[in-house]
């Protein structure tokens, strides 16, 4: 176990770092972030002393070694708009971010997985029809349109909810059901097939001839089975969601990681860009981590190697 | 109660597939009395697992229904049983044991704990005597370390070892009717030779009622007081276990028997039946049989054969039809 634990860990420094590798030179590609800073017909003298202040005038390598040197240390420079340390400013928002994340997750799990065992016990009928038909336009809805249209019903005409900011239980349940319904579509789906291939093995032949019903043959002998590609579906997606689900805090004005990001990378705020990858690089990893141990739990076979 | 533990008459059962139904089994009746020892043979496509299905009330439920006949256990009809009351005979009063014992347990529980399914369900029992009584189990069917094997994974059993925990399963409860489905075919000749042994020692010591399926004859003569042959869904030949050896009636039957590979001939090549087990859909009039029949005359492609009765030894074919019997002479 302590060989496994070591091994991954150092997996997860090696995917830091390439991400956090790639990611410096990506954005750099975007153009010099003096320009944005500077009005346009700022003097040429000007734009360069700027250059030297913030070391964008050094060569790239020089930068690069210059950041990984400080970045190993915690140090991943201070935004260049509000001279905050970058590295705290991410963090400060992870709360918002596990938030959303955490229950929209919760609320997937807990109503897909019920209803994918339901959708395979029931194939074929009306029941498993409509809920895969329901679940195809679940995945086919982008998420912005879906929570415009959650704010314009909810927010707007019936204002039930607030459509925008965070703070209170009220704030959460329009972005939750946004990013839940993805989710759920996705996990319906992968928990009906593979519960209908479990079903349809000798094994769940062998226990319903030793005399288990039909509920329990479901619920115990057949579902401990299908967990196993559920859990990589399920990290998988948490992991999207940690990272913060971009499209849908900007819909609604969260404030979490994700429109952080988002709008560092339009202000070409690089210490905080990284400064997130840094951290959801992590986070990832962690996630990875568990989603393996859970599978031990779940698989003996694994187990044992 | 009468010496009969098990009565099939005239069994039917039919599969519905995406080209309309189908009945892969046709009329099949036989008996099992108390005590006895039944084989099935037969080629795959045969009928014979879906019959023993049909007895454990395990077949496909949407896809297939019994449409005629009946199936008596203990004197009583248990096509008519509800679920839930078919549900209290499996695993108690009747078990199975399947053919592959590779996929056939659970690989993400113990053997302690599948194994206590069955108790579960039909024993009043706490956790200590439960798990004595499977302990006790797994030693009569000769596995060692019983005390830490129900702590471990399927996978991390032998082929062998699996088959075993498989018969300590179905014999849990102290069935009065236990059907093994090829139980030996998976498994190699050696392991197969001590799993028949044991299943006979188990057999004489609880006089258990054994329907043993298999297509490999040598199994059938070492096993079973009594033979049902099948083919294509129907029963063509019943005969008690040396008459059937000597004395085959049905033409099907001798094919089969010939083409068993014998001690040190190699001088020619092995005998085998022409064709194949027609399919379902592709059944007509006349005899099954008749079209790969080296005996088959007109009547055999124009009418369905009775079952011709000779003491206890029964055939379908009109071979054994007094009228042609008298042709031949």
């Amino acid at each position: 176990m302590l060989d496994f634990i070591v091994k991954r860990l150092l997996q997860v420094v090696l995917v830091v770092f390439l991400a956090l590798t790639v990611v410096f030179f990506l954005i750099r590609l975007s153009g010099d972030p003096t320009t944005l800073f500077l009005p346009p017909d700022a003097p040429r003298e000007q734009i360069e002393e700027y250059r030297e202040l913030l070391g964008f005038n050094r060569p790239l390598y020089v930068q690069y070694g210059d950041f990984m040197f400080n970045a190993v240390q915690g140090d991943f420079g201070q935004s260049l708009r509000s001279g905050e340390d970058a590295l705290s400013l991410v963090l400060q928002r992870m709360p918002a971010t596990f938030q959303l994340a955490i229950s929209a997750l919760f609320l997937s799990i807990i109503i897909a997985i019920p209803l994918g065992v339901l959708s395979a016990y029931k194939r074929n009928t009306f029941f498993d029809k409509a809920s895969v038909g329901i679940t195809v336009i679940g995945q086919a809805i982008p998420n912005f349109w879906f929570g415009l249209i959650l704010i314009y019903i909810f927010a707007a005409q019936l204002q039930l909810l607030p459509s925008s900011g965070g703070g209170s239980l009220s704030h959460l349940v329009l972005p939750v059901i946004t990013l839940a319904l993805y989710s759920v579509s996705r996990f319906v789906r992968f928990t009906r097939s593979a519960m209908l291939d479990v079903l349809s093995k000798d094994y769940i032949r062998t226990s319903r001839a030793a005399g288990a019903p039909t509920s329990r043959l479901i619920m115990k002998y057949a579902l401990k089975n299908s967990l196993i590609p559920i859990i990589t579906l399920v990290a998988l997606d948490l992991g999207v969601l940690l990272g913060g689900a971009v499209i849908t805090e900007a819909v609604f004005s969260w404030p979490g990681v994700g429109r952080l990001l988002h709008q560092s990378l339009m202000n070409r705020d690089f210490p905080i860009v990284l400064a997130g990858v840094f951290i959801i690089a992590i986070i990832y990893a962690v996630i990875n981590f568990i989603a393996d141990i859970l599978y031990a739990y779940v698989n003996p076979q694994i187990r044992v190697k | 109660m009468s010496d009969i533990l098990l009565e099939i008459k005239d069994l039917g059962i039919q599969f519905n597939t995406g080209k309309g139904p189908i009945q892969p089994i046709r009329g099949v009746s036989f008996s099992l009395k108390s005590g006895e020892t039944l084989g099935v043979v037969g080629e795959s496509g045969s009928g014979k697992s879906v019959t023993s299905l049909a007895v454990m009330g395990l077949l496909p439920e949407k896809k297939s229904k019994i449409v005629s006949g009946s199936i008596h256990f203990n004197d009583e009809d248990i096509t008519k049983l509800s679920e839930k009351q078919y549900r209290k005979l499996r695993g108690n009063e009747m078990s199975m044991i399947f053919q592959e014992p590779m996929t056939s347990l659970n690989p993400v529980f113990t053997i302690g704990e599948l194994l206590s399914e069955p108790l579960k369900q039909h024993k009043k029992m706490s956790k200590k005597e439960r798990k004595e009584a499977i302990i006790n189990v797994l030693k009569q069917v000769g596995i060692p370390r019983a005390e830490q094997i129900i702590n471990e994974y399927p996978h991390q059993l032998s082929g062998g070892m699996r088959q075993r925990v498989m018969i300590s399963l179905a014999l849990l409860c102290e069935p009065k009717l236990l059907i093994c489905d090829e139980p030996t075919t998976a498994l190699d000749v050696t392991i197969q030779a001590q799993i028949l042994e044991l299943m006979k020692e188990i057999k004489a010591e609880k006089n258990m009622s054994l329907l043993f399926i298999t297509h490999d004859l040598g199994v059938v003569a070492e096993m079973c007081d009594r033979v049902v042959v099948m083919y294509a869904g129907e029963i063509v030949e019943v005969a008690e276990i040396n008459e059937l050896f000597d004395q085959p009636l049905h033409p099907y039957t001798q094919g089969l028997i010939h083409s068993r590979p014998t001690n040190n001939s190699r001088k020619s090549a092995l005998y085998s039946i022409k064709g194949q087990v027609p399919r379902p859909e592709e059944i007509g009039i006349g005899c099954t049989f008749a079209n790969r029949c080296p005996h088959a005359f007109e009547k055999c492609l124009k009418e369905t054969p009775p079952i011709f009765e000779k003491g206890d030894h029964l055939s379908k074919c009109w071979l054994q039809d007094s009228k042609r019997q008298a042709v031949m002479k």
